[in-house]
């Protein structure tokens, strides 16, 4: 028994421990608090473990920990989940989408896109826009931009049809740049008004 | 390929996902329409810039053996499972916990920090977890044929505690698809870093599917 339990400690640390980093830093981009980012990755790596059995020899693993680490995150901040109301959302899309056809694409206003994000936007400005968006989306957005992960895999890592995770993905990155926006609009850096009551 | 199609296929093309054929269309259309070129400009500057920004934080120091420690220390699902099989070890492991730990920690109710097991009661909901996580409906749950799916309990703050096998009155629980989605009010000990709920009493609340 001891022999079984020390092969199979050892296979899954082979197969999952490597993926430590990218499981703290999407914990982290979920959670915005390192302590808590450690719990969850610390919670995964227990679920996955008791659940290795479920998990199909040869199958992508880092999906496979990246959905187990999700749901770990859905299930303990349940309590806590707020929704956007989606007509705001939609306003915000909408106000960005006007502000990036009126002042990038017909009058070039000084200011580049890389520009805001880099100079105009702070470290902590830029986890709170992650953070403001709704959570499908953000996972959808950072397994995509952070972790590169193709729609298959981040389809696979959600337990969602391909279908969803584009859209998924084509909303926040709107979203995401939306709220960026929103910031640099606050600092003066673009001149068009974010304001999503217009 | 016109603008229309541009727009909805820009992301798809930044992600690697486009056909060959798709990807050389649209760069085709972005050099013929200066709109579209622009959008296309902006939003690989965008992307790029946003990739930078969000950039990996290395892993914290001493979190790959605080992990290592947890593992050493759990037991895997299969392991649970031959444990379960063979009833006389698990009434003697039973018999020993009730004994050394748990006995004691119902009498006073408090932290047996030495072990972080303590006595807790409340109102939970059994989960088949994946299925939950998945977004299923209690009624799906139900209706889920995997053996692999083992039900939880969920708290009302959303904590989930795993159902433990060294009580044969509560062992049915875990795999029962029909209790998912039931209420129940428990009594057992907390075994803390395994979250796992070693129930003394169990009250189920609405115990027919109807009043669900």
């Amino acid at each position: 028994m001891e022999q079984v339990t020390h092969g199979r400690k050892a296979e899954f640390e082979e197969v999952a421990l490597p993926l430590l980093n990218p499981l703290f830093n999407l914990a982290l981009n979920l959670t915005r608090n390192p302590k808590d980012a450690e719990d969850l990755v610390q919670e995964t790596y227990l679920r996955a473990y008791r659940f290795f059995d479920s998990y199909q020899r040869g199958t992508h693993v880092k999906a496979w920990l990246f959905r187990i680490l999700r749901n770990t995150f859905i299930n303990r901040y349940r309590a806590a989940k707020v929704r956007p109301d989606e007509v705001e959302l939609d306003k915000l899309e909408t106000a960005y989408e006007k502000v990036v056809d009126k002042q990038f694409l017909h009058d070039r206003q000084p200011a580049s896109p890389e520009a805001i994000v880099m100079d105009g936007v702070l470290d902590g400005e830029v986890e709170e826009a992650i953070a403001a968006i709704p959570e499908e989306y953000r996972t959808v957005v950072l397994l995509a931009l952070v972790q590169e992960m193709s729609y298959k895999e981040i389809s696979h890592a959600l337990s969602i049809p391909l279908g969803t995770v584009m859209s998924r993905l084509h909303r926040g990155r709107k979203l995401l740049q939306a709220k960026l926006f929103e910031y640099a609009h606050r600092k003066g850096i673009i001149r068009s008004t974010m304001d999503v009551s217009e | 390929m016109n603008c229309k199609n541009f727009k909805e296929w820009l992301y798809h093309f930044q992600q690697n996902e486009l056909s060959s054929e798709r990807e050389e269309a649209l760069l085709e259309h972005a050099d013929a329409c200066p709109p579209c070129g622009l959008t296309l400009e902006f939003e690989a500057t965008m992307l790029a810039t946003l990739k930078k920004r969000l950039q990996p934080t290395a892993t914290p120091v001493g979190l790959e053996s605080r992990v290592r420690g947890v593992i050493e220390n759990a037991t895997p699902g299969r392991l649970s499972s031959s444990w379960f099989q063979r009833p006389f070890v698990a009434a003697v492991a039973a018999s020993l916990l009730l004994a050394v730990l748990v006995i004691p920690s119902l009498r006073d109710g408090e932290w047996l920090s030495f072990r972080s097991v303590r006595a807790v009661s409340g109102t939970v909901t059994v989960v088949d977890p994946i299925c939950e996580k998945a977004g299923r409906t209690y009624e799906q749950q139900r209706r889920c044929k995997n053996h692999a799916h083992l039900n939880t309990l969920v708290t009302d703050d959303g904590t989930e505690w795993n159902i433990s096998l060294d009580d044969e009155r509560f062992r049915g629980l875990l795999t029962d698809t029909e209790m998912r989605g039931r209420r129940m009010r428990v009594r057992g000990n907390l075994f803390g870093p395994i979250r796992t709920l070693q129930l003394v009493e169990a009250e189920v609340l609405n115990p027919s599917v109807n009043e669900l």
